[in-house]
């Protein structure tokens, strides 16, 4: 309990510093104010209309109380209006959200669910056919680029065979499921193929090690049968470098797959921020990046506690340091 | 069915019973061979002992003698991948050496276990010593939960660990190195086996502690009628705690007899070679440690004759051309593979001859 306490206050820290800096990124910006008020209220704003925009996004106020008063309103939900349609900020990256995170829990509940299975067999048969083909293939699978993937996948499955409609749109899984996943699935395929490669390799690599270890032996000779013995066994002290690949992943995956989301014009996180760069949108492109690090803190923080879940010595070191 | 082929079906289902006549444990011309790069290693090179029921056996060797991987291919630990095994293995009446894996894992930790050096590695890190004990009385004698956790207390109790409720729920990491191997003693003995294997099971461990576990191995053996093959480099382990030592070299069995008559008369140059390299503790102080010269043999290609020649103060051109056989000493449990064992006369002169060299430097 007392190392879950600390983590969370590290994590808290954390997330105070990352808020910090971006809410008060806007001052320094590139050409400082006039450039905000030139997006916001257009060129030609009377000084009246610039004040406004001042005062709205907390510019005249001193660093810290501009600093609580974001806080304030990222928490309360009110996050302004973007420069240029005066639409909700709000409602964009609500929008976005969803898509991002269908994407991430599909890509990694397939890329996981096919690459322990396919690693903890490959390392039971090191050097087999099993092991030779798997290995290669994943080597394979993480040297051929998204966007070569993808359009080959649409190429088979929305061409040649007409399966899956593209370009498809994106529908929410409660209301037609199955439209849902017609959107998902090559997206998702996409995403998994060098995920599953590159867990499938650091999964092998950990259970080879862990199945020459003594405790195997005396596992064996207890008398364990072989699933057992890989599964209670063995896979348990081989999961950490999966599991920290895996929550590296997940802040990746939910802002860093432009491209697969261009190509299936999914309109989630990572083509709203490129999209606001590019039109300057700085309040949407700060909550975007707010977002995604809080995602990647409380990640980490999760996986601290599933380090200490897989390895008691873990939590018994980082308590008494 | 005949009424014979039933009681004999009958028989082997109840063979942990333990009421088959016999020896326990019959290792006749046993090999065991690994394939590598540089060619076949001949780790066990045609060995053939019998041990019988709750007696207690030293194998006894320099490390690649072959001892381990003796113990380990009677029990069939080894992996089957690059690995060559022949002979037989006769055990509670019948032949386990090449049994299915299914069959053999019903052995395992039933009716033979092991213990195993390093305390240290050979625990589950992430499981609870509980659950680990546990794990073997679930799997053979079906237990429940809850039965296979109250029966991991009263073993950890019989192996003398203090506070034993408390290590029920605790990690290997939380004990002590001396803890952990009674630990491993507790699951070794968890199921009632009838043979225990203990391979080097306090060279890893503390001094102080050795005597104790080596003495609770043994108190545990004679309470529960074990069989025991204790694998150790050290002579001196072995003397006080087991009924009859092999010495093993170079994956051959070089002399075998019951352990008083062993110290009483050995008669490999070999053997005594070993007892002499333990320090005495009566010798004064810097005095040089006896050694025994050069290297193990190399096992891809085994000297021709007597594979110790060598190394032998005593060798003559006959050990080194022809490979001594195994020969019955006075007593008739007492075999050696020695063409001049010790006490013969060209011992006896070369021992002489030997004296005055030192004497003279």
């Amino acid at each position: 309990m007392r190392y879950v306490i600390r983590r969370l206050a590290q994590t808290m820290f954390v997330v105070v510093v990352v808020t910090f800096i971006t809410a008060v990124a806007l001052r320094f910006l590139p050409g400082g104010n006039d450039v905000i008020v030139g997006l916001k209220a257009g060129p030609g704003a009377t000084p009246e209309q610039a004040n406004a925009v001042i005062k709205e996004l907390g510019l005249d106020k001193s660093i810290p109380s501009q600093y609580f008063t974001w806080v304030k309103n990222f928490i309360s939900g009110d996050w302004g209006l973007t420069f240029h349609t005066n639409e909700r900020v709000a409602d964009a990256v609500k929008r976005a959200v969803p898509v991002s995170a269908y994407l991430m829990v599909y890509a990694q509940v397939f890329a996981l669910a096919l690459a322990v299975p396919t690693a903890v067999w490959s390392a039971y048969k090191q050097n087999s056919r099993f092991d030779r083909l798997a290995t290669t293939s994943a080597f394979g699978m993480l040297s051929v680029p998204n966007f070569i993937v993808a359009p080959v996948l649409v190429l088979l499955f929305s061409v040649q065979r007409k399966w899956i409609p593209f370009p498809s749109t994106y529908r929410s899984l409660w209301d037609s499921p199955v439209e849902h996943f017609k959107a998902f699935i090559l997206p998702t395929f996409t995403i998994a193929i060098p995920l599953y490669a590159g867990y499938m390799r650091v999964l092998r690599a950990d259970m080879i090690n862990t199945l020459q270890s003594d405790f195997i032996t005396t596992a064996r000779a207890k008398g364990v049968g072989t699933p057992a013995l890989l599964f209670k066994h063995a896979l348990r002290p081989s999961l950490f470098s999966i599991v920290t690949s895996a929550a590296v992943q997940i802040g990746a995956l939910m802002g860093g797959v432009v491209i697969v989301e261009g190509f299936f014009s999914l309109n989630g996180m990572g083509m709203l921020t490129v999209e606001s760069i590019f039109a300057h949108e700085y309040p949407t492109v700060q909550y975007c990046v707010v977002i995604l690090a809080l995602i990647y803190v409380f990640t980490n923080f999760f996986v601290d506690l599933a380090y200490a879940w897989i390895d008691p010595r873990v939590r018994a070191s980082r308590t008494l340091g | 069915m005949s009424p014979q082929q039933a009681a004999s079906a009958r028989d082997l289902v109840q063979a942990s019973s333990r009421q088959i006549e016999g020896p326990l444990l019959e290792v006749t011309d046993l090999h065991t061979h690994f394939r590598t790069d540089r060619g076949l290693v001949r780790a066990v090179d045609g060995v053939s002992f019998s041990l019988q029921r709750g007696r207690s056996l030293g194998i006894v060797g320099e490390s690649g003698s072959g001892k381990t991987v003796l113990s380990r291919s009677i029990m069939g630990l080894l992996p089957k991948r690059n690995t060559e095994r022949s002979g037989s293995v006769y055990f509670e009446g019948r032949e386990i050496i090449d049994l299915p894996m299914a069959e053999r894992r019903r052995i395992w930790g039933r009716e033979m276990s092991m213990i195993f050096q390093d305390p240290m590695t050979s625990l589950n890190p992430v499981m609870r010593i509980g659950k680990q004990i546990g794990e073997g009385l679930r799997l053979h004698l079906g237990m429940s939960k809850e039965d296979a956790r109250a029966t991991a207390l009263h073993l950890l109790r019989d192996v003398r660990i203090p506070e034993p409720e408390k290590r029920l729920d605790q990690y290997a990491f939380e004990l002590s190195g001396g803890m952990r191997q009674r630990v491993m003693i507790a699951l070794a003995m968890a199921c009632g086996p009838t043979l225990l294997f203990a391979d080097e099971p306090t060279t890893a461990l503390d001094v102080t502690v050795q005597a104790q576990i080596l003495d609770l191995i043994n108190v545990q053996r004679r309470e529960r009628n074990m069989s025991l093959i204790l694998v150790t480099h050290d002579l001196g382990v072995v003397a006080g705690h087991t009924d009859e030592i092999m010495v093993m070299y170079g994956g051959r069995m070089v002399e075998k007899a019951p352990t008083r008559v062993l110290f009483a008369n050995m008669k490999m140059p070999y053997t005594e070679a070993l007892l002499n390299s333990i320090p005495k503790i009566e010798d004064p102080s810097h005095t040089r440690l006896n050694v025994i010269p050069g290297r193990p043999p190399d096992l891809v290609n085994p000297p021709k004759g007597c594979r110790f020649a060598p190394r032998c103060s005593f060798a003559q051109d006959r050990c080194i051309t022809e490979e001594p056989p195994l020969m019955t000493a006075e007593h008739p449990e007492h075999v050696y593979a020695c063409w001049y064992p010790v006490g013969s006369p060209s011992h006896r002169a070369r021992s002489a001859e030997l004296a005055a060299n030192a004497g003279a430097r």
